[in-house]
């Protein structure tokens, strides 16, 4: 399976937009819809330093893509605890597990207008909400508010 | 009861049945013969037909004589052939025998025929063979509205066979339409059967197969192609089934869907059309799309009009997926708000009108008039008076101001800049593609 032409006109805009305001990330396995993913580094404002990857699905920009943390794994939240034993939390902005790593809840209804740079964007707020909750111990949506029905 | 029982059988079967017994030269073919209202009807098949048959199971054949019997001949002859029938133990004792008799008259050159029942009495009586006719036949009443000729070349694909695809469907059948592909991968279960076209004897089969039971059921010879596939889980297969379509039809219960069908839609340049009803069906919408003339869903379904126009959630599974993981069961259960079958209907009789219109553009038929009518893109059913509709006016006897129950079609503009359908990345740079195989 191969990307049509139109999804390749598309996500060559998203590379293009995308390397403006995250020139870290980089798109591994590009030719292969089944496998196309997108990682880079995140520095907080505490300048810790996270690994994205975001997973393009076959079907982009119209379903989804997923958003996971895969260093530091285990990703640690206060007092230690590792984010995955909360599981899918509406508190914490996570959804289950993907491949091992937590799973951040993005965009509740998916549009093909929403784009990878919007996603990488959310992630980059959730860290520093995660930040917020290691050092304070406040459940992460204390300092992300929940998006509407249709958000 | 009626006078003489009627007896039908499809003209294509006994076509086939005449040929069989000129290259074979067996005489006497065994039949299914099913009766209907204390055996005032049958319907005879010489071989397994492609509608679910109904009524009760009776003996039957049919026999090719060299000359036809007259009068009480005939009744003699009858008696003959349906007791070589019992001894061919093909007869059940005590139930209706159908017997079919055919001869070629030398004289004329054609196939004449008689009927002959013998009840569960032994009593034999004459009955009145009636054929039911080719397709040109059947819908030969559209003649002249509709140019049934053309619809019967026209293949179109209808993806979500819920309560308005299948109601749509059916009534594209009954058009004339004689081409379809339809989708799904959902199974009839009960709490559909409310809502759907299909009934208690369809549960447990997968809507498709179900839907194309009743089409031939209105036209025995359309052509039903159907696939059971999710088709955002199958995007090749789903673009390979409808690429050869004159018309899409989006009636599934999801965006992602629906954006994967305006994509297909968009890259083969077939015209698609798209409906959904509105939450507890209060209201309806309806897109149509024709490739970069007008806007495609991209430019409509935006996070704005979504939030404005809250889509219905007929089922557990639709709301389940909609909704993240750490939303409990009872919550997703809470937000399944239905409508009745019949604040559906308006919307897929829309639906199949603009269909129609689609199929019959620029061609002479009684429905060109609508073609000057049905010009907006997107249109706006309103049901009640509540939610999106809650402030509108009562509406009483005032046809001026906006009201419950009609139809408004919205002027609505292609937006250039949709990251869908917009040219902002229509130009591809070959050196910096990296996602080119």
């Amino acid at each position: 399976m191969t990307w049509s032409q139109v999804q390749q006109k598309r996500l060559q805009t998203e590379k293009r937009i995308l390397k403006k305001y995250f020139p870290t990330f980089k798109w591994l396995n590009p030719t292969d819809p089944d496998n196309t993913q997108v990682e880079g580094n995140i520095r907080s404002n505490a300048k810790n330093i996270y690994r994205l990857r975001i997973y393009i699905p076959s079907d982009y920009p119209n379903s989804r893509p997923e958003m996971v943390i895969i260093s530091p794994n285990p990703l640690k939240g206060y007092l230690g605890k590792d984010l995955k034993e909360y599981g899918a939390s509406r508190k914490m902005h996570i959804l289950s597990p993907k491949d091992e790593y937590v799973q951040i809840c993005h965009y509740k209804d998916w549009l093909p207008n929403l784009t990878v740079y919007l996603v990488v964007l959310k992630g980059r707020i959730w860290l520093e909400a995660l930040e917020g909750h290691t050092r304070t111990g406040k459940s992460l949506d204390k300092f992300l508010s929940h998006m509407k029905k249709g958000a | 009861m009626i006078g003489s029982p009627l007896v039908y059988m499809q003209q294509n079967q006994v076509q086939k049945a005449y040929q069989n017994f000129i290259t074979s030269q067996t005489d006497l073919s065994p039949s299914v013969a099913f009766g209907f209202d204390e055996g005032d009807v049958f319907h005879v098949y010489t071989f397994k037909p492609q509608i679910p048959v109904s009524g009760y199971n009776c003996e039957s054949a049919v026999k090719f004589l060299d000359q036809m019997p007259k009068g009480e001949d005939g009744f003699t002859v009858a008696n003959q052939v349906i007791q070589t029938i019992g001894k061919n133990e093909i007869a059940r004792p005590g139930s209706n025998t159908v017997l079919v008799l055919f001869a070629m008259e030398a004289e004329t050159n054609e196939l004449c025929h008689r009927v002959f029942i013998r009840n569960s009495q032994g009593q034999l009586k004459e009955g009145i063979l009636k054929f039911i006719p080719e397709n040109s036949e059947i819908y030969s009443r559209n003649q002249g509205l509709l140019e049934t000729s053309i619809l019967e070349r026209k293949k179109i694909g209808i993806v979500g066979l819920g309560s308005g695809g299948s109601t749509l469907a059916v009534e594209l059948a009954k058009a004339g339409v004689g081409n379809f592909v339809l989708m799904d991968f959902d199974r009839l279960e009960l709490a559909n059967i409310s809502r759907h076209v299909c009934g208690i004897g369809d549960l447990g089969r997968y809507k498709t197969k179900a839907v194309r039971d009743l089409l031939y059921g209105k036209n025995p010879y359309v052509n039903v192609e159907t696939a059971e596939i999710d088709i955002n889980e199958n995007p090749g297969k789903t673009n390979l089934l409808l690429k050869q379509c004159d018309l899409i039809i989006g009636a599934t219960d999801n965006n992602r869907s629906r954006f994967n069908l305006n994509k297909i839609a968009l890259e083969n340049k077939i015209t698609s059309i798209f409906g959904r009803a509105l939450t507890r069906a209060c209201g309806g919408d309806i897109l149509r799309v024709r490739p970069y003339q007008g806007p495609c869903l991209g430019c409509v379904f935006t996070k704005e009009f979504l939030e404005s126009r809250q889509e219905e959630i007929s089922q557990f599974k639709q709301a389940r997926e909609e909704t993240p993981a750490y939303v409990s069961d009872q919550e997703v259960s809470a937000t399944i708000q239905v409508g009745l079958s019949s604040d559906i209907l308006p919307i897929s009789n829309m639906i199949v009108k603009l269909a129609l219109v689609e199929l019959c553009r620029d061609l002479e038929s009684g429905i060109a008039s609508l073609e000057e009518d049905l010009v907006a893109d997107f249109y706006i059913w309103a049901n009640r008076r509540e939610q999106t509709y809650a402030n509108w006016p009562k509406m009483l006897y005032d046809s001026r101001t906006p009201s419950i129950l009609r139809w408004y079609g919205a002027k609505w503009k292609r937006n250039l800049s949709c990251p869908v359908c917009g040219e902002e990345h229509q130009q591809i740079d070959d050196e910096e593609n990296i996602f080119a195989a």
